[in-house]
């Protein structure tokens, strides 16, 4: 299927939303064919709620399609000028030129025409405000406090701890710019305190796309964009580097996945570094995700002087940092977003106004760029020659050209994505739609004692999926049990390692003390030099020491005559303790994925074989009380494929455990006594009175050590049970539960169908001739979308 | 009686499918009455007059004007059929519509006082005379083996096909008229008196014949779709200066958009597709539909 029939395509798939919604609504309209469940009775395979619902869903698919939502992901760089490009093409100063990363959700801003005064609505605020309570309960802890503690020595985060305790801020919509801005920016510093305050932020219920906050604004540039093309919508998005938080990342890149084009914006004046390996990373990343549908924006190209690169060698340069065949020169606008912006200001300005402000900061640089020195006051008595110049300065940005490239690209895309949708729900309805109208169909030709048989086989089948699921449940636990154990063993050899690790450093250490002590012996006490230290410092308590030795093999204390040496040594320790919680966590790893692909075996033998013999086993009664339907049971395989990503999720784990340990390093306790601050918690001191000995007591290590590793490995275990262990139980839980449903749903309609029975003849005799009628259209219905979704998957 | 053949040398239509004096005869039949099928009546019945036109000028130049006057009339309509049906080859299916339809013109006449009585005489012995001949028929499809029959037919009927007869038509225009000259003819027989499972193996035969035709036709990949347009346009030029258009929109004038939307695409109207008409179709696609469409039209 060429991407030319994207039309076609989404013509198909409207029809067959149409079709499938007629059809529903006939079985809502004629009598009999849906019930109404009532509270407290079994639900059936089908009724009037679910196939109310079900409109209700397929009309949003509708929507989709005829919208067709471009959703074009911007993604830059480090400092490449991602906000301004955004700016640029909406027209309007519509983000903040932020200075820091930002790892706030993405956000949303859509083109709506006629839309003057921006707005953003935030339409999933409930679990902010869970998020909200939830920080407020952490800072009335004892761990909260203390972390609050730390926080506030920063003034900066004085500020931040605020936000929890003022929640009027948060509202569904916001108006104007700086409302805008000041809701982009309270959500930022949310998920930074949060961070601070070990409290999750809710990423999970941002994952869908249409959660995110929302900027409606008309871009003015796109005003005359072909309405055929559906609507545009920019993402922006923290790059998959930039976020740092791994739940951001995994959205991240699965929002990049998912963008109907992704444009990443790079500076051009780092592209001329050619050791910028960081920058290559980051393209290759996103590369990874998006390729063939990524752009590239080489963002300050009018920075250009005449000894940097001409924007040909750019367009060579940047597909080679890709590997080979992911992008090409021609997807490679080296261009400037401060001239769109300027240049976009300007025009939008002059729409409504003969001239422009000559006091705005940003007119002088739109005169400075567009007319060199010319006056504007002269300048500004001709509109024309102005808005010219403007003309010819966005123009210059070549953000025109690739933004009506990008467009056409991600059209298809979008339209592709649209179909896909609706394709997966179309043949959902038709299968559940077909196999309801066939059970209570063929449910009234058969007789009521088969019947009878039916409905007592299914609750004697129901019965073996609960102790089917028992069975499972017990090798899950016992799986996870292992799990536990086997973590704790790893625990445990970690302490011991780290344990005689400390013990060999001490050694080593004491002995290079001896060594030192021994050399000093024949010194003269009470040299000049330091006893001039003495007396400056008003002490003589270690000169006393030093003069008589007290090295003592067993005292905890190490000496070191060095600052230097002290520090050296605590780094070592350091350092080592470092790659064994490493090696420690690249040993769990696979002893997880052994366990999880043990569990998939074992749920393979168990509860695969048991319940699919069950499946088989009530189609084959069915099929023997002459029923042609064959019912379909949630499929196993699903299972499989879930605990297939849970298999990916140690992955995940140890990414995020490793980046815990950095995180530590640079600016937590470990980072800290790196750093020479809170020394005491890290067992070294450093005698004030004597700049030329440093102590440090082994026991406050060791003590610091375990107490570190201890938590590390707590939060590891944690991890462990919150992203291997939970998703597992409520994984079988999940498949278990819809199993069972689906059998007590297809028993309850057979309970309707003996129901049927007790009506008179002619009323039974046009509920079949109507079921009969109704379900004709079911089968090319699921035929059609069926080969609809197989058509798009090469497209997606 | 002249066939139809040698009554429209120019039809490439009248000379190709044989199935149009069987309809020709039915539509002819079923119009006798005074209490007319509404469906049929308002749907334009150019073609079939022309038909009749046709056949009528050259069966007699000598009683072309009296033949004009009497056409409409009853009595002479049934002179018309009962020469009809002695002079043209016609199929079981054909006989046994006609002679359901006089049945029903006797029981009406005799429900209706004073009527003609030479009229009543004439339907009289024109119904026994329909009835011997279906019955005789009958017994004779009886002796020699129906399924035999109704193969040689299908493949009759699909080396016409494949040496390109049809070529003048849409594709979906072309496994359409295949379809109805076999349902009029003995491959319909077996569908509509044959045991269930011959019915569903030759109705399985069928749609992979067709198929494979419409595949070989298309020139496209297996399986692959296209355009449902491309399945029912006219190739440029050929549309204008023949009949097959009046042909196939008379052929399927028995469809309706709800029940039969392959065949309304192809025979009725194609530039607004009905609901239920893919807007992409495989040649499967067609193929199967257009089969349970026409030949389902029998278990009804």
């Amino acid at each position: 299927m060429h991407e030319n029939n994207i039309a076609l395509l989404c013509d198909e798939a409207e029809r067959l939303l149409e079709l499938n919604i007629h059809l529903l609504q006939k079985m809502i309209d004629e009598p009999n064919v849906l019930t109404d469940t009532k509270q407290g009775e079994g639900s059936q395979l089908f009724d009037r709620r679910k196939a109310l619902k079900r409109i209700e869903e397929l009309q949003g698919e509708q929507l989709k399609i005829s919208r067709k939502e471009m959703v074009l992901a911007v993604v830059g760089t480090m400092k490449a000028g991602k906000s301004t490009t955004i700016n640029a093409l909406v027209g309007k100063e519509i983000l903040p030129n932020r200075n820091r990363p930002m790892t706030s959700l993405p956000t949303l801003i859509r083109h709506v025409p006629g839309k003057v005064i921006p707005d953003l609505q935030l339409n999933n605020i409930e679990p902010i405000h869970a998020l909200l309570l939830a920080l407020q309960k952490q800072i009335g802890t004892a761990k909260g406090k203390a972390l609050v503690l730390e926080l506030e020595r920063d003034k900066d985060n004085r500020e931040l701890l605020k936000i929890p305790f003022d929640t009027r801020w948060l509202k569904n919509t916001y108006s104007g710019e700086s409302e805008i801005f000041a809701c982009l920016g309270a959500l930022n510093d949310l998920v930074r305190l949060a961070s601070a305050l070990h409290v999750d932020f809710p990423f999970d219920a941002y994952q869908d796309v249409h959660e995110l906050p929302v900027i409606e604004v008309e871009f003015s540039h796109l005003t005359g964009m072909d309405d055929s093309h559906g609507t545009l919508t920019l993402l922006d998005t923290p790059g998959p580097n930039e976020a740092r938080q791994p739940h951001l990342k995994e959205m991240m890149r699965d929002q990049l996945q998912k963008a109907s084009a992704v444009l990443a914006v790079m500076d051009y004046t780092q592209l001329t570094s050619e050791a910028d390996e960081a920058v290559r990373t980051e393209l290759n990343n996103i590369a990874g995700v998006s390729a063939g549908r990524l752009f590239v924006l080489v963002n300050k190209f009018d920075q250009k002087d005449r000894n940097s690169d001409s924007a040909e060698t750019v367009k060579q340069k940047v597909p080679a940092m890709l590997k080979e065949g992911m992008l090409t020169g021609e997807r490679v606008y080296p261009g400037s977003s401060r001239y769109a912006y300027l240049a976009n200001r300007a025009l939008q300005e002059l729409k409504h106004a003969d001239s422009l402000s000559l006091t705005d900061e940003w007119v002088d640089d739109f005169v400075k760029e567009t007319f060199g020195r010319g006056k504007k006051e002269t300048l500004f008595q001709n509109k024309e020659m102005v808005v010219e110049g403007a003309q010819g300065l966005w123009k210059d940005s070549l953000l025109d050209t690739l933004i009506t490239e990008v467009i056409q690209a991600a059209h298809a895309k979008a339209a592709a994505l649209a179909v896909d949708s609706a394709a997966a729900k179309l043949v959902q309805n038709g299968e559940n739609t077909h196999e309801y109208l066939s059970v209570r169909h063929e449910g009234l030709l058969s007789s009521i004692q088969s019947l009878q048989t039916q409905i007592s086989g299914l609750l004697g089948d129901i019965e073996n999926i609960a102790s089917c699921q028992t069975k499972v449940n017990n090798v899950v636990t016992d799986a996870i049990k292992k799990i536990e154990s086997e973590s704790d063993a790893l625990l445990k050899e970690a302490e011991r390692e780290l344990k005689s690790g400390l013990d060999t450093y001490f050694k080593h250490g004491k002995r290079q003390e001896k060594q030192a002590l021994d050399a000093r012996q024949p010194q003269v006490t009470g040299s000049f030099f330091s006893s001039m230290l003495n007396s400056l410092t008003g002490t003589t308590r270690d000169n006393m020491r030093y003069q008589h030795p007290d090295f003592d093999p067993s005292s905890p204390e190490m000496k070191f005559e060095e600052q230097s040496k002290a520090i050296e040594f605590i780094e070592k320790i350091e350092k080592s303790v470092a790659d064994l919680l490493n090696t420690t966590e690249s040993k769990i790893k696979p002893t997880l994925s052994h366990i999880i692909q043990e569990i998939e075996k074992s749920f393979q033998s168990n509860a695969v074989g048991s319940v699919s013999q069950i499946a088989s086993q009530i189609n084959a009664r069915l099929e023997d009380g002459g029923f042609s339907v064959k019912i379909n049971f949630p499929n196993v395989n699903q299972l499989q494929a879930n605990l297939a990503i849970q298999t990916r999720m140690t992955n995940l784990l140890e990414q995020k455990s490793f980046s815990q340990t950095k995180r530590r390093r640079s600016d937590s306790l470990w980072g800290k006594a790196c750093g020479f601050f809170n020394t005491s918690d890290w067992g070294w001191e450093e005698y004030s009175v004597n700049v030329t000995r440093s102590v440090v007591n082994i026991k406050t290590i060791q003590k610091a050590v375990t107490q570190q590793t201890q938590q590390h490995f707590n939060e590891l275990k944690e991890s462990i049970a919150t992203q291997i262990n939970q998703p597992i139980e409520q994984e079988v839980t999940t498949f278990f539960t819809n199993f069972k449903h689906k059998v007590e749903q297809l028993r309850n309609t057979l309970i309707q169908s003996t129901e049927d029975h007790k009506n008179n003849k002619q009323e039974q005799e046009q509920l079949t001739g109507l079921l009969q009628t109704l379900n004709k259209l079911t089968p090319e219905m699921i035929r059609d979308s069926k080969v609809l979704k197989e058509e798009l998957e090469p497209m997606l | 009686m002249t066939t139809f053949k040698e009554a429209f040398p120019a039809s490439e239509a009248c000379q190709i499918l044989t199935c149009l004096p069987e309809k020709f005869i039915v539509d002819f039949a079923n119009g006798i009455d005074v209490a007319q099928d509404h469906l049929r009546q308002q749907q334009d019945r150019g073609f079939f007059l022309r038909l009749k036109e046709g056949i009528s000028g050259k069966a007699s130049t000598r009683q072309q004007a009296v033949n004009a006057a009497l056409l409409d009339g009853v009595e002479a309509s049934l002179q018309w059929l009962t020469r009809l049906t002695s002079s043209l080859a016609t199929t079981n299916y054909a006989l046994s519509q006609v002679n359901d339809r006089l049945s029903s013109l006797v029981e009406d006449t005799a429900q209706i006082a004073n009527y003609a009585v030479d009229t009543r005489e004439q339907l009289a012995v024109l119904a026994a005379q329909v009835h011997d001949q279906f019955a005789r028929q009958e017994r004779a499809l009886a002796q020699l083996d129906r399924v035999q029959r109704g193969h040689l037919h299908l493949e009759e009927i699909f080396s016409n096909w494949g040496a390109g007869r049809y070529a003048a038509l849409p594709l979906a225009g072309r496994c359409f008229v295949a379809l109805e000259e076999l349902r009029w003819g003995a491959f319909g027989d077996v569908i509509r008196h044959g045991e269930p499972h011959q019915v569903r193996q030759m109705q399985d035969i069928l749609k992979n014949r067709a198929l494979a035709q419409l595949e070989l036709d298309s020139r496209g990949r297996k399986g692959e779709r296209h355009d449902t347009r491309n399945w029912l346009a006219w190739q440029a030029g050929q549309m204008p200066c023949n009949d097959w258009p009046d042909t196939l929109h008379w052929i399927g004038d028995w469809c309706n958009p709800d029940e039969h939307p392959v065949v309304w695409s192809t025979t009725q109207q194609y530039d607004t597709l009905p609901l239920r008409m893919p807007r992409l179709s495989s040649a499967e696609r067609i193929a199967d539909s257009m089969v349970d469409e026409i030949f389902s039209k029998e278990a009804i």
